[in-house]
């Protein structure tokens, strides 16, 4: 096996679960967000020449990755109103056997997450999940770092308003907005 | 920084190492240290459900498989598209071939013979004086052939052998540029055809019971001279042939 195959093994050994997870926020659909995982390879694939930095692999990945299923965005706009509300209706379970008080609050946020705006969702995804900055979203999105700041606050704002009996959210509600 | 300023900023990025913001976390008393470890507490809450998705156990199994996949179905690809351009190539070769061999042919073994024959009697190609009737017609006669006519321009004759075939060797020269005729006697091709041979041009034409083969340096004088010689033998041939 030559170098380049290993480095695309380990970089697919080391990735495809966040990938595919980043995947799965932005679309709300397991069989897209697996396929959006293959194209986002396959595309690595033919650029790894251009991957000189171990520690960039991810958000390089996560950004290509992005712009795949921004394109896909782009021919199926009109299905992604039905997209959202699959990803309500996809959300993985994982509450079984947790503490009966945390699994209700983790479920409230995965419905909270499914039902923010894709403009707020995803840069909240690139923030949490990507491990952007601030000014690497805006430059990703093409809007300028003050637009993102205001896009993640407001995303941040909805989810603990969404949060029965968060003390953070009606703090942040009423002392910042 | 401000109260406003720092909670504005711990809810669009509560991982801030922004030495200003974490001095307002250390310093301030009015709940800012206190909002910022709710935030931390739902940031991981957060982090938790984002990270609660399982990927699909064998997903890194299948990317893998996909690009060998892809990486076979181009290579099969590229291979096909080389044996197409190697294909095409040699149709390509062949047409060009047939088409040189259309343009230039070599002629049959009797252009061949002729040209041997020219090369062992380079010195014909050398006369410059020209020759009469009374020079020629010996030499026509001893191939059973009484000229009805002498062509004109010519500085050689001879009676030859071209391969198993008698001949008169004849030597034209008009512009300065010999042109060889080879009257072939007996052996008579089915059509004229024009060949290049080993830097020779020439012309086979059928003509009574022979061949007249005419060679030169190019075909500018053929025509001519083929009038002139088959307008000296044509009639004149005779039945029985002299050795």
């Amino acid at each position: 096996m030559n170098l380049r195959q290993r480095q695309f093994d380990a970089l697919v050994h080391a990735h495809a679960g966040d990938l595919y997870r980043f995947a799965y926020w932005l679309c709300g659909d397991p069989s897209r967000a697996e396929d959006l995982v293959q194209e986002t390879m396959l595309r690595a694939w033919r650029a790894l020449d251009s991957l000189q930095d171990a520690a960039a692999a991810k958000p390089w990945l996560l950004t290509i990755l992005r712009r795949e299923h921004a394109r896909g965005f782009e021919r199926k706009v009109l299905d992604l109103t039905i997209l959202d509300d699959g990803l309500k209706d996809s959300i993985p379970d994982e509450t079984a056997g947790a503490d009966p008080e945390q699994a209700g609050s983790d479920a409230e946020l995965r419905e909270a997450i499914a039902k923010l705006e894709p403009k707020y969702r995803e840069p909240l995804l690139m923030q949490v999940l990507g491990g952007f900055s601030c000014e690497e979203i805006a430059a990703e999105l093409g809007v300028k770092p003050g637009a993102v700041m205001t896009q993640l606050f407001r995303a941040r704002h909805k989810l603990r308003k969404s949060l029965s009996g968060d003390a953070v959210g009606r703090e942040s509600a009423h002392g910042v907005s | 920084m401000e109260c406003l300023e720092f909670r504005r900023r711990l809810t669009a990025e509560p991982g801030s190492r922004d030495p200003e913001f974490l001095a307002h976390r250390d310093g301030c008393h009015v709940g800012c240290t206190e909002s910022w470890w709710r935030s931390q507490r739902f940031e991981r809450q957060l982090r938790n459900v984002l990270q609660s998705v399982d990927a699909p156990e064998d997903l890194g199994e299948r990317v893998l498989l996909a690009q060998a996949t892809s990486l076979r179905g181009r290579a099969r690809h590229r291979w096909q598209i080389g044996l197409a351009l190697a294909a095409s190539l040699l149709v390509a070769l062949v047409v060009a071939g047939y088409a040189w061999n259309l343009s230039t042919t070599d002629g049959g073994p009797l252009a061949g013979m002729a040209i041997a024959h020219v090369r062992s009697e380079a010195f014909s190609l050398t006369m410059t004086r020209p020759i009469d009737a009374a020079q020629m017609r010996p030499v026509f006669a001893k191939r059973g052939v009484a000229l009805r006519d002498v062509p004109a321009h010519a500085v050689f004759a001879a009676d030859c052998r071209v391969g198993p075939y008698r001949a008169v060797h004849l030597v034209l020269r008009e512009n300065g540029s010999p042109i060889t005729v080879l009257y072939v006697v007996g052996h008579r091709i089915a059509d004229a055809r024009d060949f290049s041979r080993a830097g020779w041009h020439g012309r086979e034409v059928p003509i009574g019971n022979g061949t007249l083969v005419l060679l030169g340096n190019g075909s500018a004088g053929f025509a001519a001279a083929e009038r002139a010689v088959t307008a000296a033998v044509v009639g004149g041939i005779l039945q029985t042939e002299q050795t």
